[in-house]
């Protein structure tokens, strides 16, 4: 059980790596090639987590998700504050 | 003194419950297993149309296979609360725990966005999104 969980959570791991790329070379978006990306390595780590309650697998699956939160904070602000540039500037009076 | 009455022995509960958290853990990572199959030729699926938005129904789709493999996987966290006899364990079962918890909290809200942003391009819009009048219900001028 083990085992198999461990070869499948590679397999999502080299899909992620090769869907990821592909988005972003298709769309030319780096946001939603990030997005597939880190989905897809969730759910690898998920089913570490679910193989091996070791330590690491748990340091693993906490810091994917950190990261997941993270770039998406990062991206977010980043695509605020460019429309926010990008928009024309409020005449006044 | 009366005897006391050993229904079930402790060695038989803790089998049954290790047993039975294997089963509910095996279910969370098989659905997991069959979103990540799913969500996989989704995306492939997705790839060729070269939009971005067509990755959000796929997202959505992948979020809510995640959220009901935790739902699973919390089950057996706390089956196995009950059996767990070290200090070592309970600390790593609630480190397991805490991280599915919040990965659930976090998806569910993700979800609800995503969600809404898939209803909003949904939405028909009215005549006049082009700028252009109604020919049908336009009234004539002058």
């Amino acid at each position: 059980m083990t085992a198999l969980l461990d070869g499948v959570a590679v397999t999502v791991v080299a899909a992620a790596l090769l869907l990821g790329a592909a988005a972003l070379l298709l769309t030319r978006d780096a946001r939603a090639a990030l997005a597939i990306l880190l989905d897809l390595l969730l759910v690898a780590g998920l089913l570490h987590l679910s193989a091996t309650a070791a330590w690491t697998a748990i340091a693993t699956a906490a810091l994917v998700v950190a990261i997941r939160k993270v770039v998406a904070l990062g991206l977010e602000a980043g695509r605020s504050a460019l429309a926010a540039a990008a928009a024309p500037p409020r005449r006044q009076g | 003194m009366a005897p006391a009455i050993d229904l079930v022995s402790e060695e038989t509960l803790r089998t049954v419950v290790n047993a039975l958290v294997r089963l509910v853990e095996a279910a969370g990572a098989l659905v997991i297993f069959i979103g990540a199959v799913i969500g996989v030729w989704k995306f492939v699926v997705a790839l060729p149309k070269r939009d971005p938005h067509a990755f959000v129904p796929v997202r959505l789709s992948l979020g809510r296979y995640l959220a009901l493999g935790l739902e699973f996987q919390l089950a057996s966290d706390v089956l196995r609360t009950a059996v767990a006899p070290t200090f070592e364990e309970l600390a790593k079962l609630a480190a397991v725990a805490a991280i599915r918890t919040a990965l659930n909290f976090f998806l569910a809200r993700e979800i609800a966005e995503e969600r809404r942003l898939v209803e909003e391009s949904r939405e028909p819009r009215g005549p006049d999104v082009r700028g252009l009048p109604d020919p049908r219900g336009a009234p004539e001028p002058g």
